[in-house]
């Protein structure tokens, strides 16, 4: 499926508000109420506040039209002393060795619309995760996580993540992909 | 996939999620189970550019 990728907060610089709001109202997301929510109404705030970035897929010969979004961010991932995580594995993660605290990159949203083939999510996985390889070669920082349903662990083990644990509420399965080191 | 995900930590607290990490990061470093993202696209930023494809 053809599609261009667009950032969110270069439609906000447009400084075309009515033209965005529309764009974003007549999304239609396949599944995911949570996720058609988010587009609608939380996306433009979080990105104004800096805390995620949303990237949508338009439809190269509709351009007002949204075929997918992914939002992504960055979270902090603790880990406590009495885990059993060996130095090695510390050092790697870049646990500092006081708070017992390390960086993630975080992929809170992905969607697809309605209309959209289901290729699409994967693509646009993709195009997340060439994202973070590029600031992982500007700051650093290995670990991207993703929160899923049950019912979408396999979806994300064929993407090359793998099950860590549970959140906290214990809803959701919180996967993990590692960016390659830059040799 | 939740929008709460953006507000929660992720917390390694049990062995078994340590391992899971640590396996995670031995296959990233032998190449096990990797996504090839040399076909993603990467984001369209130049405004004229936006405003042209959108009409905006």
């Amino acid at each position: 499926m053809d599609y261009i990728i667009v950032p969110l907060r270069s439609l906000i610089r447009l400084d075309a508000d009515d033209s965005l709001k529309g764009m974003l109202d007549s999304y239609q997301g396949y599944k995911s109420s949570d996720q058609e929510m988010f587009l609608k109404e939380q996306a433009v705030i979080m990105e104004k506040k800096g805390m995620s970035r949303t990237y949508l897929a338009l439809d190269p010969n509709d351009a007002g039209k949204i075929l997918g979004y992914v939002s992504i961010g960055l979270r902090c991932m603790s880990v406590p002393d009495d885990t059993g995580v060996s130095g090695g594995f510390g050092k790697k993660m870049n646990i500092d060795p006081e708070s017992k605290v390390a960086q993630s990159y975080l992929i809170g949203q992905l969607s697809r619309s309605t209309d959209a083939d289901s290729g699409l999510g994967r693509m646009l996985l993709k195009e997340a995760l060439g994202m973070f390889d590029k600031a992982n070669l500007i700051v650093g920082c290995r670990l991207v996580r993703v929160d899923c349903t049950d019912e979408l662990i396999d979806y994300y083990k064929g993407c090359g993540f793998s099950r860590v644990t549970k959140n906290k509420a214990k809803d959701l399965n919180q996967m993990a992909y590692i960016l390659t080191m830059d040799e | 996939m939740a929008t709460k995900s953006f507000f929660e930590d992720m917390v390694i607290d049990t062995e078994e999620a340590a391992r899971n990490l640590d396996r995670a990061f031995y296959e990233a470093d032998h190449g096990i189970n990797r996504i090839d993202t040399s076909d993603a696209k990467g984001p369209i930023t130049d405004e004229d550019e936006l405003r042209r494809i959108l009409g905006w």
